[in-house]
């Protein structure tokens, strides 16, 4: 139909199908990081154990897809439900704890869930270390037959998790302009302020666990399902932090963030890759060495060069553009470190509290400026 | 204001990208399937079809593999690749196989799962290669074996030890490690022939892999009265204190260890510098490598038994070892030689030899049939033949004791795994047809 499109840029990309294999991992990412950037980036709650809560909604999926029998959408639901409770009463004790001490300890859930995962109470559902396999246990997802001809394996799965990442992204996107959304921001942004101003705080942190998880539950049903495969070792401390440290790259407490964190969760490896490749091939087995330390400078140079992520860069180009036709742009980098604590405007965020003045928080602008501006007590 | 135009125009540019990854993705189908192009991941036959020639042109063979070359596993990785690479330049310099040259690409798997699936399905959709060769990890290799396997594209040499995947037999797989349980039940009978009736404590990864080897080494002291006591870790916690207390409190006299090389020498080191306990260990080849030496301390390793399947880095003396040291040298950009970098470059030789057997009209279908009949044929430094058949996707079923040595003469002191005692062979197929 389209076929003098194939060569266009972009659109012959999609040609391939282990592109469409990477843009569905980007559809699962971005459930799963967005449900990371409502708990940490809207409430400010530190979480290093989020792929506890990932991994405990592949189980519930898993476990029923392979040996219940459910339907994918029930199963998928299901565990989205069921890691959202699991979530609001982890929440809990989570009350008690703030900044680095939460941090800590939610490490704990992530260290713990594998030996419970493999622990024999329960093995005889989780298979112990062996893990599901739903090519041995079940049946690996294949398109339903009205589709069968028309879509391949890969597109079917890209669709089951694009439709939801869409779905869970509209979802969020109003949830976050909505009475809890302005919430949560105003429990991140000062817990006592919000208190004076009648939010439930205890209640807004609970569920504020509770949705993260939610979105968690789905984001790992649908990893599940369309991996094939699950394992305890699956979601590991490693990939927990990874996940935080993408939500941060990508954008704190924004919904464009997460969908730049997700895209770097599905490119990193393919993005160092290509890195790699410019070194000249005699130096080829030095650099295979240094790719660890290829990704912590990459990391350090964003974090530095845009504090705020990806997200928080677009937000800034109208102001480098004003900077800009004033003569007055300064580039990022170090320079850009220094010169926010100096910047006049600090002295009007002391004047008031804007991000728990209700009148402020309709559009995206006045939304995200008290995180930029204030938002150094934020950063992890 | 402006800064809300700007808002809804990022917010345009990412609805109208996803919308053309919904129409152009499955626009992508139909015209590959005009094109008649084969669906690498429609579920279909196990065995691939006669003619099946994906990554082999007239003058290049495209392999691909899967290795931790970042991450905490990516000493393995980097020093496994070094191998490799020098090796395929060395096959290449020397007129390739039939004409063809050799191409690796790796994909990076951070010793993961999720990474190596993405990485794999990246080698077989858009790559195309012809084998993956030399996966490593039971738990990045768990989650691809299963594709690869219903894909039908053969997945070469594993280095990954769980003896399910070679048994029952899979037309498409074939193992290079030794299977655990053969590994756990070698160093059984050692344990039961040298320290009979004495009490085993066994420190146990909580995995596949540890399972494995614990079921071996059971089935190897079954014959004498050893009594065996398990301990298990996580690959999360990296001090073993705690376990090696509990075995001293319970009068362990023997310890066996199934673990990775962190784990396994925090064991040993805790044992010997905290407790002030000189017991006998006993530890899985997976740490059979030079590095254990330094992350236990020379002294605390001292005496230590494990096992190998081929020649060690130090013997340069032996032909097939000196001539990986001239290889590394011409090609190997750097890298010194060690026993990682001797595993990556035996599995291309085994592959080159495969590929050269299967002749020059290569297909997938002629490599398997090459490789289920390559029998009576030892390389380069291997200890003993690899015989392999339709029943039998094993290449390592030989093993060589060897004993953590520590030569104090040199300065600093060099630290081997040296050979000792007789080969003890399991081989499955002892004769060649």
């Amino acid at each position: 139909m389209f076929e003098f499109m194939n060569d266009w840029p972009l659109i012959g990309w999609f040609l391939v199908p282990f592109r469409v294999f990477q843009a569905m991992r980007f559809g699962v990412w971005l459930v799963v990081l967005m449900g990371l950037n409502l708990l940490t980036g809207y409430n400010g709650q530190i979480s290093l154990g989020y792929a506890a809560f990932v991994a405990v909604g592949a189980y519930v999926a898993a476990i029923l897809m392979t040996q219940y029998g459910a339907h994918v959408i029930l199963a998928v639901l299901a565990a989205g439900a069921f890691t959202g409770v699991v979530g609001f009463v982890v929440g809990v004790p989570a009350l008690r704890l703030s900044g680095p001490y939460l941090a800590i300890a939610t490490l704990a859930l992530v260290i713990a869930l594998p030996q419970v995962l493999k622990h024999d109470l329960v093995s005889d559902w989780t298979h112990a270390s062996q893990g599901i396999n739903f090519y041995e246990q079940g049946t690996p997802p294949v398109p339903p037959g009205v589709l069968e001809d028309r879509v391949d394996n890969n597109q079917w799965l890209y669709y089951c998790s694009i439709v939801p990442a869409v779905i869970m992204t509209i979802l969020a996107w109003n949830l976050t302009r909505s009475r809890i959304g302005r919430a949560f921001l105003a429990v991140r942004d000062t817990e006592l302020g919000a208190e004076q101003m009648g939010v439930n705080v205890a209640l807004y942190k609970m569920t504020a666990f509770g949705i993260s998880s939610f979105y968690a539950g789905i984001g790992g049903a649908l990893f599940v399902f369309t991996e094939a495969v699950l394992a305890p070792s699956t979601f590991d401390v490693t990939i927990s932090l990874t996940m935080l440290v993408m939500v941060v790259l990508g954008g704190l407490g924004s919904i464009l963030g997460s969908i730049f964190a997700a895209a770097i969760m599905a490119w990193r490896v393919e993005f160092v890759n290509e890195i790699v490749k410019l070194i000249p091939r005699g130096q080829e087995i030095r650099i295979d060495a240094l790719r660890g330390a290829i990704y912590g400078g990459l990391l350090v140079i964003a974090i530095i060069t845009g504090p705020w992520g990806l997200a928080g860069a677009v937000r800034r180009l109208p102001r480098i553009r004003d900077r800009l036709a004033a003569g007055k742009f300064r580039f990022p980098g170090i320079g850009g470190m220094v010169y926010p604590a100096v910047r006049p405007f600090r002295l009007r965020r002391l004047r008031g509290a804007k991000s728990v003045d209700p009148n402020r928080q309709g559009g995206e602008g006045a939304r995200d400026e008290p995180h930029q501006e204030g938002g150094d007590t934020h950063r992890p | 204001m402006a800064r809300i135009r700007i808002g809804r125009w990022a917010w345009l540019l990412v609805v109208a990208l996803l919308a053309t990854m919904l129409v152009f993705s499955a626009c992508g189908g139909e015209e590959e399937e005009k094109e008649g192009t084969p669906q690498a991941t429609k579920a279909a036959a196990e065995t691939p079809s006669a003619g099946d020639t994906t990554g082999v042109t007239d003058t290049q063979i495209l392999l691909g593999s899967h290795l931790p070359l970042s991450g905490f596993a990516a000493t393995w990785g980097v020093g496994l690749k070094a191998g490799m690479d020098a090796q395929i330049a060395y096959v290449n310099d020397n007129g390739g196989v039939y004409g063809r040259k050799l191409k690796l690409i790796v994909e990076d798997d951070q010793y993961t799962g999720p990474l190596a699936s993405e990485g794999v399905r990246k080698l077989v959709e858009q790559d195309k290669v012809f084998a993956i060769v030399g996966g490593l990890g039971t738990a990045a290799h768990g989650a691809v074996y299963k594709y690869l396997e219903t894909n039908g594209i053969p997945d070469m040499l594993m280095l990954a030890g769980l003896s399910r995947w070679t048994d029952p037999v899979v037309k498409t797989r074939f193992g290079y490690l030794v299977a655990y349980s053969d590994e756990g039940r070698v160093l059984g009978e050692y344990i039961a022939k040298n320290f009979p009736g004495k009490k085993v404590g066994f420190i146990q990864q909580n995995d596949e892999f540890g399972e494995e080897g614990y079921t071996g080494l059971l089935e190897g002291v079954k014959d004498s009265n050893n009594e065996v006591v398990v301990e298990t870790f996580e690959t999360t916690e990296n001090d073993l204190a705690a376990q090696v207390s509990r075995l001293k409190n319970q009068n362990v006299e023997v310890m066996a260890i199934y673990g990775e090389p962190i784990q396994a020498t925090s064991a040993i080191k805790n044992a010997h510098e905290t407790l002030g306990w000189d017991v006998p260990v006993v530890i899985t080849g997976v740490d059979a490598v030079e590095v254990v030496g330094a992350l236990a301390g020379y002294d605390n390793i001292e005496g230590a038994v494990s096992v190998v399947y081929a020649h060690q880095a130090y013997e340069k003396d032996n032909p097939g070892v000196a001539q990986h040291y001239e290889i590394m040298a011409k090609y190997g950009a750097g890298k010194t030689p060690d026993n990682l970098t001797m595993v990556g470059a035996s599995i291309i030789e085994i592959m080159t030899k495969i590929l050269q057997d299967a002749g020059p009209d290569l297909t997938r279908e002629k490599m398997l049939d090459a490789a289920e009949a390559l029998c009576g044929w030892t390389p380069s430094t291997g200890v003993a033949t690899i015989n392999l058949s339709p029943t039998d996707h094993r290449p390592n079923e030989v093993e060589s004791y060897v004993r953590a040595t520590v030569d104090r003469s040199t300065d600093p002191p060099t630290f081997t795994w040296q050979l000792f005692g007789d080969f003890v062979s399991f081989e499955s197929t002892p004769e060649c047809p």
